[in-house]
């Protein structure tokens, strides 16, 4: 790097860290900024999809949904222009509090945890519990359901509910848990009903109990630091309820009914179990998930080295045809993400042939780091000297005699470095698992983080059991290495 | 035991070998010397298949080989047990012992039992000189040691044919004579040895014959005492004028 370049770098990440500091600061008067940048800015995410937010299919810069709408509105009555900051869902709460946007405006319900960290705006929408099962199903409720596998989405009300009750709580990050109550991988699927209404009762083989399990509202979260711009906002809206604007928008994207006018009764919600501290009940939790981690590490792993041999000696020693057709294995398996091999698996592959999710995760991280392991072994064998091949066949020995007893046991002393570190990278990127609803360390870590309201004491937690995961491993490695390598020293520099 | 007729092989336009023919006969030992990249190695290195030719043929211990065979053609594991060869680099297996070393060809190529194999291995390894050694590593040895392990790995096959490419080339001065001594062992024993070598008291002392080799022909053919003292060709007096010196 030059030194011009050096100082830039500098400048910018001194900027970075001024900007930093300057939301912070920020804090205390969101109002008069508001007021003062003639701008609102509301955080939501738009993988939550229609009717919440979703992207114009016909305008890919266009945003459409009834919280567009509403966002807009109310910023109009604020007399400011809205905008929407993106964040992931799960971390709205967090991003609020570190000064990402001004307000939540995403679904975001009333609950007595949320009341103590957040101030809530008054409602400006009722939603119910809807319990979708499959048709034929004569479950209604969640004590018809104990034992059975019911999913939802991870810090809502539902996923509350579930967790209160004796089912089995599957945890999903997007609304693919339909699908997988229609393929039968689920029991049932507790979501608000304007979720169930689009993606799940409309589905072949999905029966909705029309009795909502609970109701609800959604309100605007704003910072606990933020009074004046509670006012603002639960005037505004109070007034879009008084002219009937509220109902004009709901009405567009017909979401207005019954449950709109009805008294919302009072949402009983279990006191989480573990709300405050980390204590043991967390660490039991942290430690079933972290044996889910190694479990599908190591069975991934020990899919990965025959099968990465396999091809690696394919691609090396293989006829035309065996070598392209490895070839082209490793391109498409290393080529994409292996997030995305996971969803075709596991979602994709469903209707065909549904795997457990464990058999899923499994073959998704073993045939991908195959892909991997391939060419750590392919270089392995590249580097060793062709004297040994030719001095194994001189004395007689067969292709595959000469693999098994000459090139393939040096080979794994030069593999074995890389190897660990494919082992330990592995272990992380287990945590992908969590897509295919799959408790691992990392996906225990956000659940933890939501309970506990806060991401440092389960973030220590689960960075602890990883080392303590990999450290082991690398420990083990090393010991081998200097057994298998006694004439490998390097010479001192 | 070897006849060679007409062996021709060429690289692209390059031709390495021209029109080869020779006959060995069993318990000879056929030292071949000539200038470098005259084809010598090559020449040693078809007569087991390592490389493959483009007209002519071999007859070798029984075998037939002709150009252009398949690396799995069935001829080749059967002929490489009856024709043993030893490396300039020694090429031994690194993750081995000597005796492992030994032993493999024999108990894996061969289906001999392991102790049996072991008892014979040390029994080779006495005959190199290198009984105490058969715990070794590879590295742990020197490269003259090294050597004659490799030699009696090769010799545990039981070959009818040792071939030798450049056997002591890498190795230091004193170290040649341990295992030039070994080879010299074996000859007397009654080998068939073809030895590719720049050693000319080897080739002088120790062959029955001597081929001179040069631009991929055998420019002469005789006697040690004939060929090394009193050369026809020219290559052949400049060569061993140059070696001399």
């Amino acid at each position: 790097m030059t030194s011009s370049r050096g100082r830039r770098l500098g400048v910018a990440i001194a900027a970075m860290l001024a900007v930093g500091a300057c939301a912070k600061d920020e804090h205390g008067g969101t109002w008069e900024q508001v007021q003062a940048r003639g701008e609102l800015t509301w955080g939501s995410d738009i993988e939550g999809g229609a009717p919440y937010i979703f992207g114009d299919p016909d305008d890919a810069d266009r945003e459409l949904g009834f919280e567009v709408d509403l966002a807009e509105a109310l910023a109009k009555r604020l007399g400011v222009e809205a905008r929407r900051v993106q964040s992931g869902w799960s971390n709205l709460v967090p991003s609020l509090e570190r000064g990402d946007f001004d307000i939540i405006l995403n679904g975001l319900e009333d609950t007595p945890i949320r009341r103590e960290r957040l101030r809530l705006s008054r409602p400006y929408y009722v939603y119910g519990e809807t319990l979708s099962v499959r048709e034929g199903s004569q479950a209604r409720t969640l004590e018809d359901l104990a034992g059975q596998q019911v999913g939802t989405l991870n810090q809502t009300v539902a996923y509350d509910l579930l967790r209160a009750s004796d089912v089995e709580l599957k945890i999903y990050e997007s609304n693919e848990m339909y699908a997988e109550l229609a393929n039968g991988r689920l029991a049932a699927v507790l979501l608000d009903h304007p979720i169930a209404d689009r993606y799940g009762c409309t589905m072949a083989g999905i029966y909705c109990v029309p009795e909502d399990l609970a109701r609800g509202t959604y309100v605007v979260g704003i910072r606990r630091e933020d009074p004046e711009l509670q006012v603002a906002v639960d005037d505004a809206l109070a007034a879009m309820s008084a002219d009937g604007e509220l109902e004009r928008i709901l009405t567009r994207w017909k979401l207005w009914d019954h449950r709109q006018t009805e008294p919302v009764p009072a949402l009983e919600l279990p006191a989480p179990s573990s709300a405050h501290g980390f204590g043991g009940a967390q660490l039991e939790l942290f430690a079933r998930a972290a044996l889910v981690t190694i479990q599908v590490s190591v069975l991934s792993y020990l899919l990965a080295v025959p099968l990465g041999l396999l091809l690696a000696v394919g691609r090396v020693y293989g006829g035309s045809v065996a070598s392209a057709a490895a070839r082209v294995y490793i391109e498409v398996f290393r080529g994409t993400p292996v997030l995305l091999q996971l969803y075709v698996l596991y979602y994709g592959l469903a209707p065909y042939y549904a795997f457990s999710p464990m058999t899923a995760a499994v073959l998704g991280l073993g045939l991908n780091y195959a892909a991997y392991e391939a060419e750590v072994y392919r270089g392995a064998l590249l580097a060793l000297p062709r004297g040994q091949t030719e001095a194994a066949k001189a004395l007689g020995l067969g292709p595959w005699q000469t693999l098994r007893h000459v090139l393939l046991p040096q080979a794994f002393r030069l593999a074995l470095p890389p190897m660990t570190n494919d082992f330990v990278s592995l272990l992380k990127d287990s945590s992908l698992i969590s897509v295919i609803a799959v408790i691992e360390l990392t996906k225990q870590m956000t659940i933890s983080s939501s309970d506990l309201q806060g991401y440092l004491i389960p973030g220590l937690a689960c960075a602890a059991f990883y080392l303590a995961l990999s450290l082991p491993l690398s420990e083990l490695a090393r010991r081998l290495e200097r057994r298998l390598t006694r004439d490998q020293r390097p010479a001192a520099l | 035991m070897i006849s060679v007729q007409q062996l021709c092989k060429q690289h692209g336009d390059r031709k390495i070998l021209v029109d080869v023919s020779a006959e060995v006969r069993r318990g000879e030992t056929i030292a071949i010397v000539g200038p470098s990249g005259g084809g010598k190695s090559t020449l040693l290195r078809c007569l087991n298949y390592l490389e493959s030719f483009d007209a002519g043929k071999i007859a070798i211990a029984g075998f037939e080989l002709v150009p252009r065979m398949r690396s799995n053609h069935p001829t080749l594991r059967p002929l490489r047990q009856k024709v043993g060869m030893v490396f300039q680099q020694f090429n031994l297996f690194p993750h081995l012992t000597a005796l492992d070393n030994i032993t493999l060809a024999p108990t894996v190529v061969r289906d001999r039992p392991a102790a049996e194999a072991a008892d014979k291995a040390r029994a080779l390894l006495a005959k190199v000189g290198l009984a105490d050694r058969a715990g070794a590593f590879p590295h742990e040895l020197s490269g003259g040691q090294q050597q004659r392990v490799a030699i009696a790995r090769a010799l545990a096959q039981e070959p009818e044919v040792m071939l030798f490419d450049e056997p002591t080339s890498a190795l230091d001065p004193e170290m040649r004579d341990d295992v030039l001594g070994v080879m010299k062992d074996l000859a007397g024993g009654g080998m068939t040895m073809l030895v590719v070598t720049h050693e000319m008291h080897f080739a002088h002392d120790v062959a029955t014959r001597v081929w001179v080799i040069d631009r991929g022909t055998i420019v002469e053919d005789g006697e040690p005492d004939q060929v090394v003292d009193h050369p026809t060709s020219a290559v052949a007096r400049e060569f061993f004028a140059r070696v001399r010196r």
